[in-house]
């Protein structure tokens, strides 16, 4: 866990396939679908080549 | 539900993302749509405990390599593409990022914009930034924007256009009932509070803004403790502070954010801020004396508004200099707190979600008819009314010039306005008015009607010799006469009028007609002809939006 009770819960390389961003995609929406209130993709690497998807597991009202 | 998203970024201040959840929340609250936050924020602070749901990417101008910036983009592409939101809704500055994303061609756009100042606004109308907004909600009052010295351009853009609205300032409003326990909470012993705030603390300049700002603070601070003075400083940096470290004191408490930070302000008996949107919005409110120390911004020109707002509320402007900050918190701890104070703008807030509603139901595209005005001339065997009556039952668009009917204002006047005050359109028929512009304007007339290259020559020149203070429109009309028996002739001179501009604006001249039964077979023929052809008679008013809509567009 992190602030605010973020929790990463997936990584994406950067140098993958194109595809796998459907794959990143496909979880956010089944995060905001689940009610997740705050999904935040801004921790990436010093270069560049990954970043991370974290969530805040809080529901929303 | 349709998804409603919100497109905002939050680099070095929180005023877009605090907008964003203001209006996000509301939109929530309302029930018929279904709100998420797409931001670049630099920060989470705002963004706890909120009932919106925010997907959170970083400042994409910012990552340290094009293939990462380029898989936030494609994730950005491919996430709204999922999300398909009846309506995107961008805050005060329009990003080109997201004019090129093909998810969102073709959605119903909104942009929420703050205050401006003149120059800046210009800046965005004149490159064209403006124009992909199907609306824009001018968080200001009207009386406000005019103060802010916006061109004449801007005002016509913004006045006539159609795409403008306002909706007075939109800002948190402050919970009263949590204002007396956060006062207590930073002094329980009921001193008085001084709270010292520049937004969220980043520096536009890099300049040391910050840095100024809370050390002039702190020195004051401790002035007042070397006396004895009772009161009690709250220094709230903000998350991107970036000056001197800040000591605590007896009397000093530090903060990096409040999340109640619009209740320690109202429960403030002194605020010193910089007078950003937001935080003086929230200062306001309550009945603390601002101190607004004013400095480089964004595209906000706060000295000027700073000036105008102590005006209007009360409150000084100062520099970040100790000895004078000192002098004003002093003689500010010694008054009774401010009366005169904002309202909270809940009806500023229920007309953004009514936009934001209407805005999701647009209906499909559809082709426009392209637009005329047609302005019938009787000459002067003539008089408007009789034109008027021999019209067709039901025909309508033909606008009649000098036409004085009881219900509504005159639409076209000759040359002179002395018989039709009222008009919002002249038609100038080689003679310059005898009046300056802007008192033509005063008269209610919006529209120059030409009928040749060199008079519209002339009177832009006239118009540039004395602006009035807000641009009119000058448009270029095609003259025609129709004679009696010669319809096909006038047909076939209109469809090239119609064809050559759009809008197009033509003024026919019917002196030529001497019978009144020739006349009247004229303009039905005239309304038959119209009937059948893809073309829409509109009156000035509309012809106006049209050529003022084209100053949103890049030069």
């Amino acid at each position: 866990m992190t602030g605010f009770g973020l929790r990463t819960v997936a990584t994406y390389q950067v140098r993958r396939a194109d595809a796998d961003i459907d794959k990143v995609v496909e979880l956010i929406s089944a995060l905001l679908a689940d009610g997740v209130q705050l999904i935040d993709l801004r921790r990436y690497d010093d270069l560049g080549t990954y970043f991370e998807v974290r969530a805040n597991p809080k529901d929303c009202p | 539900m349709r998804t409603v998203v919100l497109l905002v970024k939050n680099g070095i201040g929180y005023g877009h993302l605090r907008r964003a959840v203001l209006l996000a929340e509301a939109v929530r609250r309302a029930g018929r749509l279904r709100p998420v936050i797409v931001s670049q924020a630099t920060t989470l602070d705002l963004l706890k405990d909120r009932t919106v749901q925010v997907v959170n990417l970083p400042l994409l101008q910012r990552v340290p390599s094009d293939v990462l910036e380029d898989a936030y983009t494609v994730l950005l592409e491919r996430l709204l593409t999922r999300l398909d939101p009846a309506i995107v809704i961008e805050d005060t500055y329009p990003d080109p990022r997201y004019l090129s994303l093909s998810a969102l061609a073709g959605r119903p756009r909104l942009l929420v914009m703050r205050r401006l100042d003149g120059e800046s606004f210009d800046k965005l109308r004149a490159t064209g930034r403006l124009a992909a907004y199907d609306r824009i909600l001018v968080a200001q009052r009207p009386e406000e924007f005019h103060d802010e010295g916006h061109s004449a351009d801007a005002l016509a853009a913004v006045l006539h256009s159609g795409k403008f609205a306002f909706v007075g300032n939109l800002s948190h409003e402050v919970d009263r009932d949590a204002v007396a326990a956060v006062g207590r909470r930073y002094a329980p012993t009921g001193a008085p509070l001084v709270v010292v705030n520049g937004g969220a603390g980043g520096d536009q300049l890099a300049d040391g803004y910050g840095d100024r700002l809370f050390a002039a603070a702190t020195s004051v601070a401790d002035r007042l403790r070397r006396s004895d003075h009772s009161a009690h400083f709250v220094l709230v940096t903000g998350p991107y502070y970036a000056g001197r470290m800040l000591q605590e004191a007896p009397n000093v408490t530090v903060r990096s954010f409040e999340p109640q930070l619009a209740e320690l302000l109202a429960a403030a008996h002194v605020a010193i801020i910089k007078p950003g949107n937001n935080v003086l919005s929230e200062t306001l409110q309550g009945g603390a004396h601002a101190i607004m120390v004013p400095d480089a911004s964004f595209l906000e020109g706060l000295d000027g508004h700073a000036r105008r707002t102590a005006g209007r509320y009360g409150g000084t402007v100062a520099p970040a200099d100790p000895d004078v900050l000192e002098r004003l918190v002093s003689q500010a701890l010694d008054e009774l707190p401010r009366n005169c104070r904002l309202r909270p703008n809940r009806s500023g807030i229920a007309k953004a979600v009514a936009t934001v509603e209407s805005l999701a139901q647009t209906p499909s595209g559809r082709v426009r008819e392209r637009q005329m005005l047609l302005v019938l001339r009787p000459g002067p065997r003539w008089t408007p009314t009789m034109v008027h009556e021999l019209l067709p039952d039901g025909a309508s668009g033909p606008t009649v010039l000098g036409l004085a009917d009881g219900d509504g204002p005159v639409a076209v006047s000759g040359p002179r306005l002395a018989s039709s005050r009222k008009a919002i359109a002249l038609l100038l028929d080689g003679t310059r008015p005898d009046v300056a512009p802007e008192a033509l304007a005063g008269q209610g007339v919006r529209v120059l009607i030409t009928s040749s290259s060199e008079e519209g020559t002339q009177v832009r020149r006239w118009l540039r010799r004395s602006p009035p203070t807000v641009s009119q429109t000058v448009v270029p009309a095609t003259r025609l006469v129709a004679a009696p028996g010669q319809f096909e002739r006038l047909s076939r001179q209109l469809a090239q009028v119609i064809e050559s501009a759009e809008p197009s604006c033509a003024v026919v001249d019917l002196s030529e007609h001497q019978e009144k039964d020739a006349l009247s077979l004229t303009l039905r023929e005239l309304c038959v002809w119209l009937a059948e052809q893809p073309v829409e008679l509109v009156g000035p008013s509309v012809l106006d939006a049209r050529y003022v809509q084209r100053l949103l567009e890049a030069a």
